[in-house]
């Protein structure tokens, strides 16, 4: 089976120009927005802040940052006294590592900050390996551009900055794309492993692993692996990090798969088929409704990617929103769908000539991004 | 066999062999691992410290009354009259009675969420170690006592036993119009205890 005709021959190495100094830019726009909307968030609220890192690192941290600094503080086994059954397992370990790393080596420092460095950093490379994704699909420069900005300025964007997942996961993901369009397969096989130690529905990136290997391979190639076995080390290498998780959650609590449990007991999640889960979501309330909104319209996008034949992207879309909006529980839902960013690059090219509806785009976002961002700085539910 | 040809089949048979490794792993860990939360419920209730908690008094399941590690996996907060399940497959823990040679019931003051869209909950349950049985509670038991037939010997010796309570037909009241309750909701269970065999007549057990 030969490369669609969408998707561009794989380049010429230094062919696509990374704007290195822009995205830079973007990212510190972004994030200084971020910083005074939640600063007069606060201000107004008649909360003491101030313009300081000090402030910058209490309000990049909230919900899920606290479980994550717990994590890199006293390791796992951590149970919440407000809420049975909820223990740390629920959260992957390699965000926790890396920061746990960086603390070992900035000691004494505000692992919050740290934190907030390292999310911010990784979120400028993987806007970068955005940019060059988008180009390598075929998409002109100004699309590959308008995909970052995209990015930058999402809604709820602050978690890119926090103690989250969110950076680490879009770097490995697109990492993982990237790397395997142009057919490095040690590299895809290693961002797919850390990947998978990243987030639960990471190991899912074998999806996209093997529809891409199809379409470069071709047909036959791909039904008879043992003439060229190297690209499949890829494919085998990408579980590496959920094993390893649940094999060290196994020996620590007899129960490997120790995340779905304490997100069943402590969260009240379970699966169930997405269809009626969407009309449960819409009657729950305005914050499920928030999140079943934003999560759609993502979904929405990644239709996209079927008109520009992005199949093995379109794939991975797929199965994650199949987990997610199986999940009874509706918390997180826009947060979940953000990081996957060939849809976004879809709606970029979508509206490439469409400058009245790419500055509508922009208005919306910055206008639902401000609203969230003043609910996350009050620390609203709507931001879990 | 040139060198390169050979070179693919080594690493060609190393995946098919790391493939079947996470395979053989895979099942190992879904067939060994026991939920971990519950486990340790039951650990903390049926302990050898506590064994003042076998009693023959009855256990509420009121939020001021109940050890909340009883209530193993499926089970909502508790509220003021009792415990709602929240998932098709409910697990209890239960202190025994004290020991004894006869025969027992194991009393179950349940409230069945029915109303004309559900006007029967279906029930099997079952203590650990024993064949479940099936229930229908319908519109005229809906708030009522129940009696499961327990032998002595399933009892005896053991701090702690364990009651599956599984609800075909569980449902979520706002999906059906019927409140505003997102939960999957299958039983309540006010009170539980236990009495001998022979301390009450022939009881109405819900049976099918």
């Amino acid at each position: 089976m030969n490369e669609p005709a969408a998707s561009a021959p794989v380049a010429a190495v230094g062919a696509f120009r990374t704007p290195w100094l822009k995205i830079i830019a973007v990212v510190l726009a972004s994030r200084l927005l971020l910083f005074f909307v939640g600063l007069f968030t606060l201000y107004s609220h008649g909360v003491e802040a101030h313009l300081d890192w000090a402030t910058w690192t209490d309000l990049s941290c909230r919900w899920d940052c606290g479980w994550y600094s717990g994590i890199v503080e006293n390791g796992y086994g951590v149970a919440s006294t407000e809420q049975p059954g909820a223990t740390n397992w629920a959260f992957y370990p390699l965000m926790p590592l890396l920061v746990a790393g960086l603390k070992a080596v900035f000691v004494g420092a505000d692992l919050r900050l740290l934190a907030s460095g390292l999310s911010t950093g990784l979120l400028v490379l993987a806007l970068a390996m955005i940019h060059r994704y988008a180009r390598e699909l075929g998409n002109s420069e100004r699309v590959a551009a308008t995909s970052v900005l995209i990015v930058a300025f999402l809604p709820h964007g602050i978690v890119f900055s926090s103690l989250y997942t969110e950076s680490l996961f879009l770097f490995l993901l697109v990492g993982t794309m990237l790397s395997l369009r142009l057919q490095h397969y040690l590299l895809a096989g290693l961002c797919a492993a850390l990947l998978s130690a990243t987030r639960s529905n990471g190991i899912f990136i074998i999806v996209f692993i093997l529809i891409q290997l199809w379409l470069q391979l071709g047909s036959a190639a791909f039904l008879r692996p043992w003439r060229n076995p190297y690209p499949f080390v890829a494919l085998l290498m990408a579980p590496l990090g959920a094993f390893a998780y649940w094999t060290y959650a196994y020996y620590q609590t007899g129960d490997a798969f120790a995340m779905a449990t304490t997100v069943r007991h402590g969260w009240g999640w379970s699966w169930e088929w997405p269809l009626g889960n969407f009309s449960l979501f819409w009657k729950t309330g305005t914050d499920a409704r928030f999140w079943l909104l934003g999560s759609m319209f993502t979904g929405l996008c990644s239709l996209l990617m079927l008109r520009y034949r992005w199949y093995a992207e379109f794939a991975f879309c797929l199965v994650v929103f199949f987990l997610i909006w199986g999940g009874t529980v509706p918390n997180s839902l826009w947060r979940y769908s953000m990081v996957l960013f060939p849809a976004w690059i879809a709606l970029a090219r979508l509206l490439e000539s469409r400058e009245s509806m790419r500055m509508a785009l922009f208005a919306a976002i910055g206008l639902v991004g401000g609203f969230v961002m003043h609910a996350w700085a009050l620390q609203l539910k709507v931001t879990i | 066999m040139s060198a390169a040809a050979l070179r693919r089949w080594a690493l060609f048979v190393l995946l098919m062999i790391w493939g079947l490794g996470y395979i053989a792993w895979f099942a190992h860990l879904v067939a060994d691992s026991r939920d971990f939360v519950a486990a340790a419920r039951m650990q903390e209730l049926c302990s050898a410290e506590r064994d003042d908690a076998r009693s023959a008094d009855f256990i509420s399941f009121s939020q001021s009354g109940v050890d909340r590690n009883m209530l193993l996996a499926g089970w909502g907060a508790p509220e003021d009259w009792g415990v709602w399940t929240i998932a098709r497959r409910a697990r209890l823990a239960l202190p025994a009675p004290p020991a004894t040679d006869e025969d027992l019931w194991l009393v179950l003051d349940l409230l069945a969420p029915v109303n004309h869209k559900f006007p029967e909950m279906h029930l099997r349950l079952g203590l650990v170690g024993a064949e479940p049985v099936d229930w229908v509670v319908g519109l005229q038991r809906q708030d009522a006592r129940h009696y499961l037939a327990v032998p002595a010997s399933l009892v005896r010796g053991r701090s702690c036993v364990e009651l599956q309570i599984d609800v075909a037909n569980a449902y979520r009241p706002i999906q059906n119009r019927l409140g505003r309750d997102g939960r999957l909701l299958g039983i309540g269970l006010r009170r539980a205890g236990w009495i001998p065999a022979s301390a009450v007549g022939p009881v109405q057990t819900d049976q099918r």
